[in-house]
């Protein structure tokens, strides 16, 4: 029983704090409902449905969060709103990168549960607000100046600002108007129009790929009086030989005209660009409706050209800018050719770049082939080839022949398709034939080398024939050698031996002159006398009939 | 020493040659940028990087989002339209930066909007219809925010010439990396770039 009723009250007191809310009358906040997002350019709105029906003093508040930070930061401008929306553009977020929102209702003390917005990029979020635009009217055309939407110094399109494409709708300001689109620069003039009629348009900005901006509010304007000097018309350049020649259309007479050109880029710059404009070299105060250019003035790229009248005391308008792709126009200039023979029966060649007294040809902002037409000067046969490489060979051709060339200069990329005229053909006569100068090479070398070998060959032969037929009284060298040999080796020795021999031999009948000798020495004799009594005694071993023999000879071989 | 290296790699790209059917545009656009940027490189004395060096900051290019292969053309285009725009746009109001001859200026400028003409002639009919772009929307938002840090980093060195030569060579990084961007684009065209595929990748990795 009380178990029971304890069990109740438990209950009771349990369910209290779901049942005492209501019935304490809607205490319960709901959280904030269809919250969404909207940012123009730099303007930041965060709107929602407030879900509390009964009113009262109910307000919002929000907080964001950076995917840098994990903390919730309170979202400035939108604390404690009493309405359903609230502007935070005061907060300096980097629009590029994800951002978390969330909002609550509060009253009192009581706060709803948050309602999280979704994570979004602002950049990506951001619409695109009109543009500011400016007029100026002419007689028959009418200026513009746009700036690009956002405040200046505003975050969101800081780095499109030049990015921005504008759409324009022109009509005129009666009724049953068509209405032309056009697409326009920044700075730009619309062209073809009625004087003194009244126009009325409107601009929009686009930022690709998919950003379309809203439009600007209407504007309309008045076109001026017809003026007495009309603008030129009809300008346009055309590139002959090495110059630019600039035309156009004029119907008076007695005017001089002055023309002015601008990098084409320039309007794509928001700002005031109108001292950026050049005085065409020239073309200042010219009496023509012509002009010629030199070519050098205008590198590839794409320019605007414009051309004004004047009379003396007044001066036109603007003609219509007429734009210029320097590339599509400029005339190629034919190649130097160097041809070189080689000497493997070959041609060599070398296509330089054209001779021109400036530096800046035209020629070089093209990436270039060139054609080469090849032949023989007798005959008429001509072989035709397309080279990217500005020294190639022309191999295996007729030894001491004359061969012609001739090349012109293509642009690689058909896009331009331009092509210059053929350069002056070039001939030269290729050195003789690389096999039979190498065999004379060959046969200088062998004959130089055969001379030494021919003339000893023929020596031999000679001897030989000599030998046989005219032989000497001389005995055979061996035995010469045989004899020489003693006296040589020890000449002083043998005179000292021969002084001793021939005292010894005296006694002996054959050494007469040895005795006429070893008078001349006689003085000697004694002096050598203990000095030789060795050698002597070395000597008398020996062979007798050796030393006589060679004291014989010795004079004679002396005499020799 | 930067310089003479990437001389070398330009020099390389300067030599190779392309025939296109669609990207025609863009093979020239590759050369004649090469060789704009070049001169922008070659007009910076080595003893100004030197002095600069202290002053270096990485701007985190998102290589790696870009360099994915799973885009198609399309979106590539985009990508690329979206990195030449933003050059454009860093470059077209310096008057402060001393030091570059204002006909080197004037050239890269007009390069750079010619090709930008070009790419919106490629792209342009086909871009709303294209659903292809959405996927690049989230990297057209990665160059934007690199561009930020750059103009970031402009603002907070006061533009001075030691901030400009840095990024300088950060653009010339850029525009190489552009150039790879351009290369697939080509591969998937007709023809391919065989020879030149591999040499300047592995130098622009040695750089970068």
């Amino acid at each position: 029983m009380f178990s029971l009723l304890g069990a109740t009250t438990l209950m009771l007191v349990a369910g209290a704090p779901w049942t005492l809310p209501a019935a304490a009358g809607g205490a319960n906040l709901k959280s904030p409902e269809n919250v969404e997002v909207h940012i123009i350019d730099d303007t930041f709105t965060l709107r929602w449905n407030g879900s509390d029906p009964a009113g009262g003093n109910v307000t919002f508040s929000a907080d964001y969060q950076v995917p840098r930070n994990d903390t919730w930061l309170k979202l400035p401008g939108c604390q404690s709103v009493t309405s359903t929306k609230c502007n935070f553009s005061s907060l300096k977020l980097n629009v590029y990168e994800e951002v978390k929102l969330r909002v609550r209702a509060e009253k009192g003390n009581e706060t709803s549960p948050w309602h999280n917005v979704a994570a979004f990029t602002p950049f990506e979020k951001a619409q695109i607000g009109p543009p500011k635009v400016h007029l100026e009217a002419e007689d028959k055309a009418i200026k513009i100046n746009i700036s690009p939407p956002g405040a200046k110094g505003g975050v969101m399109w800081a780095l499109d600002s030049s990015s921005f494409t504008y759409s324009l709708e022109i009509w005129k300001n009666s009724s049953s108007a068509e209405i032309k689109t056009k697409t326009v620069y920044p700075r730009d003039k619309i062209y073809k129009l009625s004087p003194e009629t009244t126009y009325c348009l409107k601009v929009k900005a686009r930022l690709l790929p998919r950003k379309i901006g809203a439009y600007s509010p209407v504007y309309c304007i008045k076109t001026t009086v017809e003026n007495k000097l009309p603008p030129p018309e009809n300008v346009r350049i055309d590139a002959v030989n090495d110059i630019y020649v600039l035309k156009w259309d004029y119907a008076s007479e007695n005017t001089t005209f002055q023309a002015q050109w601008l990098h084409a880029y320039f309007k794509k710059i928001p700002g005031n660009n109108s001292g950026k404009w050049k005085q065409m070299p020239g073309c200042e105060n010219v009496k023509t409706t012509q002009c010629a250019i030199p070519q050098n003035t205008f590198q590839k790229g794409i320019y605007l050209i414009r051309v004004q009248a004047s009379d003396g005391n007044t001066t036109s308008v603007w003609s219509k800018e007429k734009r210029f792709d320097a590339q599509l126009q400029s005339v190629l200039v034919p190649p130097t050719i160097n041809v070189k023979p080689t000497n493997d029966v070959s041609l060599r060649v070398f296509i330089g770049a054209p001779e021109e007294s400036e530096n800046k040809s035209v020629n070089q902002h093209y990436s270039l082939i060139y054609e080469v037409v090849f032949w023989e000067n007798t005959s008429n046969a001509e072989r035709k080839t397309l080279e990217k490489r500005t020294d190639f060979t022309f191999p295996n051709l007729k030894p001491l022949t004359v061969y012609c060339v001739k090349a012109r200069a293509l642009t690689e990329n058909e896009r331009w398709n331009k092509s210059s005229v053929f350069s002056d053909p070039v001939c030269e006569k290729t050195k003789p034939g690389s096999t039979s100068r190498t065999w004379l090479i060959a046969g200088i070398c062998a004959a130089l080398l055969s001379i030494p070998v021919v003339t000893y060959v023929l020596k031999l032969f000679l001897r030989c024939v000599r030998y046989v037929f005219f032989p000497s009284s001389k005995p055979p060298s061996t035995i010469d050698e045989y004899f020489s040999e003693p006296p040589l080796r020890n000449l002083l020795l043998f005179t000292s031996e021969e002084q001793t021999e021939r005292c010894f031999i005296i006694e002996n009948t054959n050494i007469i002159t040895a005795v006429e000798e070893t008078e001349q020495i006689g003085e000697d004799h004694k002096k050598y006398n203990s000095q030789t009594s060795q050698d002597s005694g070395n000597y008398s071993n020996e062979d007798d009939s050796n030393d006589s023999k060679s004291g014989e000879d010795f004079p004679q071989q002396e005499a020799e | 020493m930067i310089n003479k290296h990437f001389f070398e790699i330009v020099s390389v790209l300067l030599a190779s040659s392309t025939i296109f059917s669609l990207e025609l545009k863009l093979a020239l656009f590759q050369q004649r940028v090469n060789r704009e940027s070049l001169k922008l490189l070659s007009t910076l004395q080595s003893s100004s990087i030197q002095q600069c060096l202290p002053h270096r900051k990485n701007f985190l290019l998102p290589q790696r989002s870009v360099n994915l292969r799973q885009y198609q053309k399309g979106q590539t285009l985009a990508i690329l339209h979206e990195m030449l725009q933003q050059i454009f746009n860093l470059f077209r109001a310096n008057t402060s930066s001393d030091g570059w001859e204002e006909s080197h200026v004037e050239k890269f400028l007009t390069e750079l909007h010619q090709q930008l003409e070009y790419l919106e002639e490629l792209t342009g009919p086909e871009a709303e219809q294209d659903s292809c772009t959405l996927g690049s929307e989230n990297v057209r938002l990665q160059i934007k925010m690199y561009f930020q840090r750059i103009h970031d980093y402009l603002e907070s060195q006061e533009y001075s010439s030691c901030a400009w030569t840095i990024v300088r060579v950060e653009i010339n990084r850029c525009l190489f990396f552009a150039l790879q961007l351009i290369r697939k684009i080509s591969k998937r065209g007709m023809h391919s770039l065989k020879t030149v595929e591999h040499e300047p990748r592995a130098d622009f990795r040695s750089i970068g």
